[in-house]
Order: C-alpha cells, then sequence, then structure tokens
C-alpha cells in the first residue's frame, strides 16, 4: 500500500455515513465525461481465417464422428432434424467464425501499454501497463507454422492478467515480443 | 557451507576444510568475530539443529500418521508380530533422522535451511524479501514450549518451514525477519543477534466470544452436522442393538415420512449451528490483530487447541474484502479479509484479519487497515436498471428448470403424471417467488465507487462481497460484454490484481461508465485509447 497513513484511533467519529446493511446504493449520475474507447490498432496476421477455419472444421468434424458413433452404436436415436440442424449451423460457422473473429481481434503495443481485443459471440478488451508485465512468450503450434503465424503471450503477476495474441504474422509476432521486451526492461517496477 | 556472498572471516574456521561435509557441530561455541581493523565482514554463523523436543515430536506425530496402518496391522495380523514391531519403529526412526539431518542457520542476510534426509536440500530467503512469518504451534507443541514457523518472501512463497524452534526463539527471529526491532544490535546470544526491546504492537482488534454466536448462522458448521447424523445412521444399522434401542429404532420405523423428515431437517439445522459456534471459538480462540509500531506490519493471533500466529507486511496488503454470506449479512455482521500478494505468478491469497463480528466493528478495522480515506464507507453507486433487469432474468429462469424438468418427466416417462404435475406447480410457487426476491437483493448488492485511492466494488447476496482495491494494486484492466450484455449496452469492468482471487468485477454497468470508471482509475493507462 503506497503511502500508508495510519488511520486515527477509534473513538473519532468517522463522518460519512454509514450505509445500513440492506440498503440499495445512491442512484447518483456519474460526471459527465463520456469516453469512449477506440479498437486497437493492427489486425492479427492475414492468414488468421484460415487458421481459424481450419479449427473450426476439426470441432465441427469432431463433433459429427460424435453423433455418428451414437447412431451406429445405438446408444441413441438421433432425429432427423437434429442432423438437418447440425449440418446448417456447422455450413454456417466454419466459414463466418473466423471472419468475425478477424475484424474484432486487435492488438495495440504502446510505449507504456499493450492493448488487445478478442472475441467472437462477446467482446473483450484487454489494457495492461508495461510496469506489470512480467513474461513475453512467443509460441507457435504446429498448425500456426503451416500458415505462418505465431501467438504471443504477456503475463503480468495476476493470472487473470495476462494478455494473449493470437494469429500474428510471425515477422510482426517477433518484432512485438523484442519491442516488449525493451519497453518492460525500461519500465520495470516491482511488477505486482 | 559457507555464505558466497561474504569472504569467510580471518580466524580459525568452526568448519572443516572447504568441501568436506559440515557437521553441525556444538551451537554455542562463538563463531570467527569480524576483524576490527580490516573491511566488515558478515560473522560465520554456525548452522543449529531445530530445537531436541522435536525428538519427541516426530515420532509422536509419524505414529499417529500411520495410525491406521498400525491399527490394521494390529487388528489383523495378530500373529505378525515382526510387522508389528517395524511398523511402530520405522516411522519413530523417520522422525529422528528428519531432526538429525535437518539444519538452518540466519546469516545478515539470508536465512538458510538444510535438509539431508533423502536428497540434500538447501533453501535459502533473503532477508530483505521476508513479507510474512506464520508461527504455527498445534497442541503437542504448545506442550512442550515450540512452534513452527513459516517463512514467505513477496514473490514466489518458498517451503520455508522450520519444524520447529522454542517459542521464544521463533518469537525473535519473528521480530528479526521483519525488522521489527530498534534496529542496533545489542548483545549476541548464541550465536545469534538480538536486537533491542522491541516497541510495543498498536492493537486494532480483539476477540469478543460472544461474537461465535454469528458463526451460527453459517453454513460451516452443516457439513459436520450432516456427516454426524449420517454417521449415526450408518452406525444403527452396523451395531447390533437390542432391547430399548432396539425398540426405539421400530418405532422410529413406523412414524410417518412427514415429521421424521421435518425432525430430520430441524436437528441438522441445530447441530449446525453448534458446530458452528464451536469451530469458531476453536479457530479464533484469542483473536488478536495489532500492527507494529512502525506501522509496517499486521500481526494476527487465534486459535484454541493449534495457535497460529501471522505476520504480514502491509506492503503485500492489495485492499480487503468484507465478506457476508447472506445469513452473516441479515444479521448485521462481517468478517473481513486483507487482500495481499502471495505466491509468484499466481493470485495470492487472503487472510483474515477479523473473523464474524458486527459490521461496524469490521468496517472500523478496515479503515485502520487501509489507512485513510475509508474507503469500505465510499457511498455506492447503483448499477441501473439494465442490470436489475439481467438480475431478475437470471434468478428467474433457472428456477423454472425445475417445475420444467418435473413436467417432462411426468410428459415422456412412465412415472405418475399427476404427483408430478402437482410438484411442478408447487415448486414454481415457491421457486420463482425465491428467485425474485434473490434477484432483487443481488441488484440492490450491485455497487460501485472510485476514491482518490481505492476501487470498491460490491455484489452478491448469497456469497456477499464488498472489496476495496488499492490502485496500485491493480496490474490490468478488462472490459468484457458478453452478446446480450452488448445488445444492452452494458459491460463488467475487470481489474485484475495479483492479490486476492485475482480480478474483481464491477457487473453490468452502463459501458460509458465502465470506461469513465477506467479512466478516471487511471487516465495515463487508459487515455491513450480513448478516442
Amino acid at each position: 500500500m503506497s503511502d500508508h497513513v495510519p488511520a486515527p484511533d477509534a473513538g473519532v467519529p468517522v463522518t460519512e455515513p454509514t450505509p445500513t446493511p440492506g440498503t440499495a446504493p445512491d442512484p447518483t449520475t456519474e460526471p459527465a465525461t463520456a469516453v469512449t474507447l477506440r479498437a486497437p490498432a493492427h489486425r492479427v496476421g492475414r492468414s488468421a481465417p484460415w487458421l481459424w477455419g481450419v479449427g473450426a472444421v476439426a470441432r465441427v468434424v469432431v463433433l459429427l464422428a460424435v453423433g455418428v458413433a451414437v447412431e451406429l452404436f445405438g446408444w441413441y436415436d438421433v432425429p432427423g432434424w437434429a442432423w438437418v440442424l447440425y449440418g446448417v449451423l456447422a455450413v454456417a460457422y466454419v466459414p463466418l467464425m473466423p471472419l468475425v473473429r478477424y475484424r474484432i481481434h486487435r492488438w495495440e503495443s504502446t510505449e507504456t501499454a499493450v492493448y488487445t481485443q478478442t472475441g467472437f459471440l462477446s467482446r473483450e478488451r484487454h489494457i495492461a501497463p508495461m510496469s506489470k508485465v512480467q513474461t513475453i512468450d512467443m509460441d507457435e503450434s504446429p498448425v500456426a507454422r503451416l500458415f505462418g503465424l505465431a501467438t504471443v503471450t504477456v503475463t503480468t503477476a495476476s493470472a487473470m492478467g495476462s494478455l494473449t495474441i493470437t494469429a500474428l504474422d510471425r515477422a510482426v509476432a517477433e518484432q512485438l515480443v523484442s519491442d516488449l521486451t525493451r519497453r518492460t526492461e525500461a519500465e520495470a517496477d516491482d511488477a505486482t | 557451507m559457507s555464505d558466497p556472498e561474504t569472504p569467510p572471516a580471518p580466524g580459525p574456521a568452526t568448519y572443516g576444510a572447504p568441501g568436506a561435509p559440515d557437521v553441525p557441530t556444538d551451537p554455542t561455541v562463538p563463531t570467527e568475530a569480524a576483524d576490527p581493523t580490516g573491511p566488515v565482514v558478515a560473522v560465520q554463523r554456525p548452522w543449529r539443529r531445530l530445537d531436541a523436543r522435536m525428538l519427541l515430536v516426530h515420532p509422536v506425530n509419524a505414529v499417529l500418521s500411520f495410525l491406521p496402518v498400525l491399527i490394521g496391522i494390529t487388528l489383523f495380523n495378530r500373529d505378525g508380530g515382526a510387522w508389528q514391531l517395524l511398523a511402530v519403529v520405522a516411522p519413530i526412526a523417520y522422525g529422528l533422522l528428519q531432526w538429525v539431518t535437518t539444519s538452518y542457520r540466519i546469516t545478515d542476510t539470508q536465512v538458510e535451511l538444510r535438509k539431508n534426509l533423502v536428497s540434500k536440500k538447501v533453501l535459502t530467503a533473503r532477508l530483505d524479501r521476508v513479507r510474512s512469518v506464520e508461527l504455527t504451534a498445534p497442541l503437542l507443541h504448545r506442550l512442550l514450549g515450540l512452534s513452527k514457523v513459516k517463512i514467505g518472501t513477496g514473490s514466489g512463497e518458498s517451503e520455508f518451514d522450520l519444524d520447529s524452534l522454542r517459542a521464544g526463539e521463533a518469537q525473535e527471529l519473528r521480530v528479526a525477519l521483519l525488522r521489527l526491532g530498534s534496529g542496533t544490535v545489542t548483545e549476541e546470544v548464541d550465536g545469534q543477534p538480538v536486537t533491542g526491546p522491541t516497541p510495543p504492537d498498536h492493537e486494532l482488534l480483539v476477540l469478543d466470544p460472544r461474537w461465535a454466536r454469528y458463526a451460527a448462522f453459517t453454513s460451516s458448521g452443516a457439513v459436520v452436522a450432516a456427516g454426524l447424523i449420517g454417521a449415526a445412521s450408518q452406525l444403527t444399522e452396523v451395531v447390533d442393538l437390542s432391547g430399548s434401542e432396539a425398540g426405539l429404532l421400530r418405532w422410529l420405523d413406523r412414524l410417518p415420512l412427514g415429521p421424521i423428515a421435518a425432525a430430520v431437517v430441524v436437528l441438522v439445522v441445530v447441530l449446525a449451528a453448534v458446530f458452528g459456534v464451536l469451530g469458531y471459538l476453536v479457530a479464533n480462540w484469542g483473536f488478536r490483530l495489532t500492527r507494529d509500531a512502525g506501522g509496517r506490519t499486521l500481526r494476527v493471533r487465534r486459535g484454541l487447541l493449534t495457535t497460529t500466529e501471522t505476520s504480514l507486511e502491509l506492503e503485500r496488503v492489495r485492499g480487503v474484502e468484507l465478506q457476508q454470506p447472506l445469513g452473516i449479512r441479515l444479521v448485521g455482521a462481517g468478517r473481513l479479509e486483507a487482500l495481499t500478494v502471495g505466491s509468484g505468478f499466481l493470485s495470492g491469497g487472503s487472510a483474515t484479519v477479523a473473523p464474524y463480528c458486527p459490521r461496524d466493528v469490521a468496517v472500523g478495522v478496515a479503515d485502520r487497515v487501509v489507512g485513510a480515506g475509508a474507503p469500505l464507507r465510499a457511498p455506492l453507486t447503483a448499477h441501473g436498471p439494465v442490470a436489475r433487469r439481467r438480475r431478475l432474468v437470471r434468478g428467474v429462469v433457472p428456477m423454472l428448470l425445475v417445475p420444467l424438468a418435473l413436467l417432462s418427466l411426468a410428459q415422456w416417462t412412465a412415472l405418475p403424471a399427476t404427483p408430478l404435475r402437482w410438484s411442478a406447480l408447487v415448486a414454481t410457487l415457491v421457486l420463482v417467488p425465491a428467485g425474485l426476491l434473490l434477484a432483487r437483493d443481488r441488484y440492490r448488492r450491485l455497487g460501485h465507487a472510485l476514491t482518490a485511492t481505492h476501487l470498491v466494488t460490491r455484489r452478491g447476496s448469497l456469497a456477499g462481497a464488498h472489496t476495496v482495491l488499492d490502485l496500485d494494486g491493480v496490474i490490468s484492466w478488462r472490459v468484457d460484454q458478453s452478446l446480450f450484455q452488448r445488445r444492452a449496452g452494458v459491460a463488467t469492468l475487470v481489474a485484475t490484481t495479483a492479490a486476492g482471487d485475482g480480478s474483481y468485477e464491477v457487473l453490468d454497468v452502463p459501458l460509458p461508465t465502465a470506461l469513465a470508471l477506467a479512466h478516471r482509475a487511471d487516465p495515463a493507462l487508459v487515455g491513450q485509447f480513448t478516442a
């Protein structure tokens, strides 16, 4: 805790009113500073939709195999309409998900911060300061390597506070890693 | 084993030639003193064994932990005389070996622990990195006047356990590690520097045993009670009863189900309350929260059978959380936890600084732990109508699952339909209003505030938490929106931290509010990316 000032001893009355348990908080309005967060500047690698498409196809096929196995072994009688529905969803999911993802996944790195936006149906925006970064990792799965892509992971002292940028072009990823390393060395503090 | 950072002082060395195995010698022999004319060098301290009374404790503990095996062997292996002897001797020998092969020492810069049992292990903790010291004394240790010492460094909780030292020594070690003393070395006793008398601690909270009644409103005793009742019913089946007990059981068997079920529920509730209170007293007897005179360390002492004393540098504390489960909240009580930075890369933990006590007391303690600003008292801002709508939907819809399940059972299985349909109706009439009430309470609990130094967020009804997080302790900010949140225009602001749970959320606030909050909390960081 910074600037820790010991609080006054007991007996000094506290000026703010103590909210009694069970009451709802006051619906005061926030000060009118309309802040909007712009999206991060850079997109991920150009071949990212292909990588994600491969993943989507794999998942669809696995699920299909499970359904087929269930039918073949007679564990459960899958109704006809379920197959049709699954087919429709799969045909929609495989091409659309990578494109939607490509539109949403973005990243940006400044001298003092890293900013990412990820998600498919949901949207998560994550900002971390360089001073709190602990490690920077780059890894490439075999499939990602086929497309010339890599993943950069920035970890902090908090397990929930790490940022992952998937499907970057390999050259971009390498440049990013060296940039981040340089910047964290410049900004290092206790990092907790 | 010489400290690699300091050259050995001139004079006769206590140890053998370099490279020869060190044998801990008589710990009272003073080691070579620093050369008064030369440069100041660290004094080579001797390796010391842990207290000799552990020779009693280790075997007893080892026998206790092997007790099931021993019982098994003695009961079922009556003619295996040799095996019996081995089963008793082996744990005792193991305990003795542990004592003989463990040694420790404290130098000017670090504490070292050496274990030679199977593989040679040397653990080192730098004195200036020590952030917490925990002294634990289970019953046997207390009887012998011993205390276990566990040392935690700020990043990376090493398993630095000294099991154990004499109680007085452990206290002195604690003072030395956390540098609570006056800092000037006044004398040397047994090769250890002893600093001047420690200034007295500043007391923040002392247990009032009447607070134990709050524990009756938690569910902590319920598990024990249910287990006990289950075990008792099992016992009646196994044990051969005769006479009046058997007659009583037969009479009980003949009673209708309703009263019996009701009686069992009442019994569970009463037993749960009793065990909750007992558990509270055993865990918190003698609870004292103090802060050292320098204002740098918090110290919590508690325990009836096993006494635990945790000392925690305030530097590791990143906030506090007032925990109020539903029952506790209804009776106006709460528990205060300090959110601490713990082990390395994983999220830290929390330390209880106030057990269940009246809410005002807990808030008072929070004021004194957190410092200026009293953020726990800050008025909270409500989260708006969208949050209320979302809570209502999430409160009522899951409650409809039970009647739906019952109705589908009635529809598609061979079970009797009418009782199922009636149960579905009853379930709806009971669960839906309950869900509504819970949802309403959940909404009213939602709130947030931002002071100059802290983020305050409150949520939860069944497991209510009101969290104050130091803005310096926030590592990164996240703004999350699920599909439904995006359509409704709300978001969840998440502040991640190394302390406590790892992240704390401001749930379902309008998106502009979430962004404004993040911006006000850290304009330099968030301001870079605002449009």
